[in-house]
């Protein structure tokens, strides 16, 4: 099944071909994949992802992915 | 030098007469906002009118700072706002608030008015040694000038604040600005509340600082305190978002656009859009990307920098130099989350060039970033001005210094411009306008907007650390949180770290991190030479809160003031389509039940 991942701030740099901004990286998974299995894929490892956003939600890496889902993931970020 | 003896500066405009006090026995725990609130409560009537002689302008650096603790350099201004109609503290960094410590000066207290509204006036601090001096060659003179030519008057690279064109004229949108520790850019504002107008209601231009004669501010008991900050400098090197190559250094504060957006939280549209497209073009990555290239192109030649540090000693560096892509100059220092959002997202100005050139002229005129946006987009709304036209919004931004209608409507923040323009959809609590998160998806932050004392504010309970960011654990539904609770708590702890002079940032690694945390509470007390624990800084922050609290009711504000605007209750924000559902019984319940 095809699904869209955007990474942001730090993780940008550690996928393994950095997307332009906001571009999101689209990726062919086993159905009954987590984001944790995405995230495997992409070369992030459960440390490097603070937040996880579907559909402007958050999941844990755990979470379960359907068909079409996009996916949000970013380094720890702070701000104000 | 020790805390203890600095002293209280007087400044009296009505015969332009200044006075060092010893400080009262009252005062002498306080310092920043629980200083400013204490004095305004004390010696403000709640009623005077905010830019009549009765109202006074108070300017404190926190208590620890001007030691050598790490990213202590802030400085808390206050007075009754006339932008809300209540007590206000706005809080900056810069180079005014270690140079004021180091001077010896634990608040500025200027009181009155001058008898000819024609004089303009600069005070010159230093060590034991104040004095006005006739300025009017500076008035009406933009920041990015005023700070370049005071700067070369004033040999000892002074800290400088000031009204601003903005604030000279009364508009209630005027921040009070303070230059960076390069002196290349006036952007470190005490923004919030109107108070550069507070200060041009006193003719004073510029408060120019000089410590030369001054010393570091030293600890009671050093040992505990040079353990202290130890323990929390760790804190905030080793947490991922305060540390080296953190989010903060890498992206600044505005590494906070595309999570909101992500969200379907980010304002957009004045307040219509809770995601769009575009945000992503004004980001903190969009910004880290530009300095790369700069960088790469012009090599040294190039001042194009993150993790730049907003006052010394700051171990964070949120801050960054964005520079002119084609030239390598710099143009803009910092280009904040708030700013990038208030007259870029908001507005749905998503050119890049437009949004740093509209944060320039609201540096060079002195006007809150935030306010300035809020009423750009108001004024969008109502047709007065296009979204996403910013060719238009520079012009009419423009027009605050040139005295024109638009220039004075923008000038006046966002409720006036949605008066003036008829409109109702104004993004506001107590007549302060909202920053860069809505509500509506976001509770608790709505929480903290409607019952802070401040207004429309987040830096009063930034319970987006929690609700979004996932400090202090893991993140869960937002919408789940107990949000008054949330709210309470963080309003508290920020009444305490606003008070010691800490970065309201250092709470990002203290939150996660045990003992940075008790590091920086004993610090603190170390400064004091007395006990001062972590079970006290709630016990401290709403003692401060119900100061503040005492004077907005004496003003004429009740419970009816601590709500948000009617449209937040009946408009749904897509993507998620919600509307504030948190009842005034919880909103009432964040203060009323202690």
């Amino acid at each position: 099944m095809e699904i869209k991942v955007k990474v942001f701030a730090n993780l940008r740099d550690l996928v393994p071909v950095k997307p332009a901004l906001g571009e999101a990286i689209v990726l062919d998974m086993e159905s009954n994949s987590t984001v944790l299995d995405v995230m495997k894929k992409i070369n992030l490892s459960r440390n490097d992802v603070a937040i996880i956003l579907i559909n402007g939600v958050h999941h844990p890496p755990e979470h379960i992915i359907a068909e079409g889902t996009s996916i949000s993931l970013f380094s720890p970020v702070g701000g104000g | 030098m020790l805390e203890s003896e600095k002293k209280i500066l007087r400044i009296n405009m009505n015969d332009l007469s200044v006075k060092w006090e010893e400080v009262k026995d009252e005062w002498k725990h306080l310092g920043g906002r629980g200083l400013t609130s204490t004095i305004i409560s004390e010696e403000v009537p709640a009623l005077c009118e905010p830019l009549g002689p009765y109202n006074k302008l108070i300017i404190a650096p926190g208590l620890v700072t001007g030691s050598t603790a790490p990213s202590t350099g802030r400085l808390s201004v206050g007075a009754k706002s006339p932008l809300t109609n209540g007590i206000k503290e706005a809080n900056a960094g810069g180079r005014t608030p270690q140079k004021l410590a180091r001077a010896g000066v634990k608040a500025v207290i200027i009181e009155g008015h001058r008898k000819d509204k024609n004089k303009w006036y600069n005070i010159i601090i230093k060590k034991d040694n104040a004095e006005i001096v006739e300025a009017n060659e500076y008035h009406n003179m933009g920041n990015y000038e005023l700070i370049k030519q005071l700067w070369e008057k004033y040999g000892s690279k002074p800290g400088i604040i000031g009204s601003g064109i903005a604030g000279q004229m009364l508009l209630q949108g005027a921040g009070i600005f303070g230059n960076n520790v390069e002196n290349s850019d006036p952007g470190r504002f005490a923004g919030r509340g109107g108070l550069g107008a507070v200060m041009g209601s006193k003719g004073i231009v510029a408060i120019i600082t000089d410590d030369s004669d001054g010393g570091v501010i030293k600890p009671v008991n050093e040992e505990k305190f040079k353990s202290a900050t130890a323990a929390l400098k760790e804190a905030l090197i080793e947490h991922p978002v305060t540390g080296k190559n953190g989010g903060l250094q890498n992206y600044g504060t505005n590494v906070l656009m595309n999570v909101l957006n992500e969200a379907g939280s980010l304002p957009a549209k004045n307040w219509t859009l809770g995601y769009v497209e575009h945000a992503v073009k004004i980001s903190g990555e969009a910004t880290h990307e530009r300095i790369d290239l700069a960088v790469e192109k012009f090599g040294d030649q190039t001042n194009a920098q993150y993790a730049h540090a907003c006052n010394p000693g700051c171990v964070m560096k949120c801050s960054m130099i964005v520079v002119d892509k084609d030239s390598g100059k710099e143009v803009l220092s910092p280009l904040e989350y708030e700013s990038a959002w208030s007259l870029g997202n908001n507005t749905m100005i998503h050119t890049y060039e437009d949004v740093v050139e509209l944060n320039r002229i609201c540096n060079d005129i002195g006007l809150d970033t935030i306010e300035a946006g809020n009423a750009l987009a108001v004024a969008m709304d109502a047709g007065a001005l296009e979204f996403g036209d910013g060719p238009a919004a520079i012009k009419a931004l423009k027009g605050v210094a040139e005295d024109t209608p638009m220039g004075r409507i923008i000038g006046s923040g966002a409720v006036t411009t949605g008066r003036v323009f008829g409109s109702n959809r104004v993004a506001h609590v107590k007549g302060q306008s909202m920053p860069a998160y809505d509500p509506r998806p976001i509770r608790g932050i709505g929480v903290t907007y409607a019952t802070n004392p401040m207004g429309g504010d987040h830096t009063a309970g930034y319970t987006i650390a929690a609700e979004i960011l996932g400090i202090k654990g893991e993140v869960t539904d937002p919408r789940a949180i107990d949000k008054a609770g949330l709210s309470r708590a963080f309003q508290e702890t920020t009444a305490f770290l606003d008070s010691s002079g800490y970065c309201l940032f250092t709470a990002f690694a203290i939150l996660d991190v045990d003992a940075g945390f008790a590091g920086l509470v004993d610090s603190y007390a170390a400064i004091m030479g007395e006990e001062f624990t972590v079970d006290d800084v709630t016990k401290f922050g709403r003692k401060i809160l119900n100061l503040e609290r005492a004077f907005n009711k004496a003003a004429g504000m009740t419970n009816a003031d601590d709500r948000l605007p009617e449209f937040m209750k009946t408009e749904p924000l897509p993507p998620h389509n919600v509307v504030f559902d948190v009842t005034d019984e919880e909103l009432d319940a964040v203060h009323n039940s202690l």
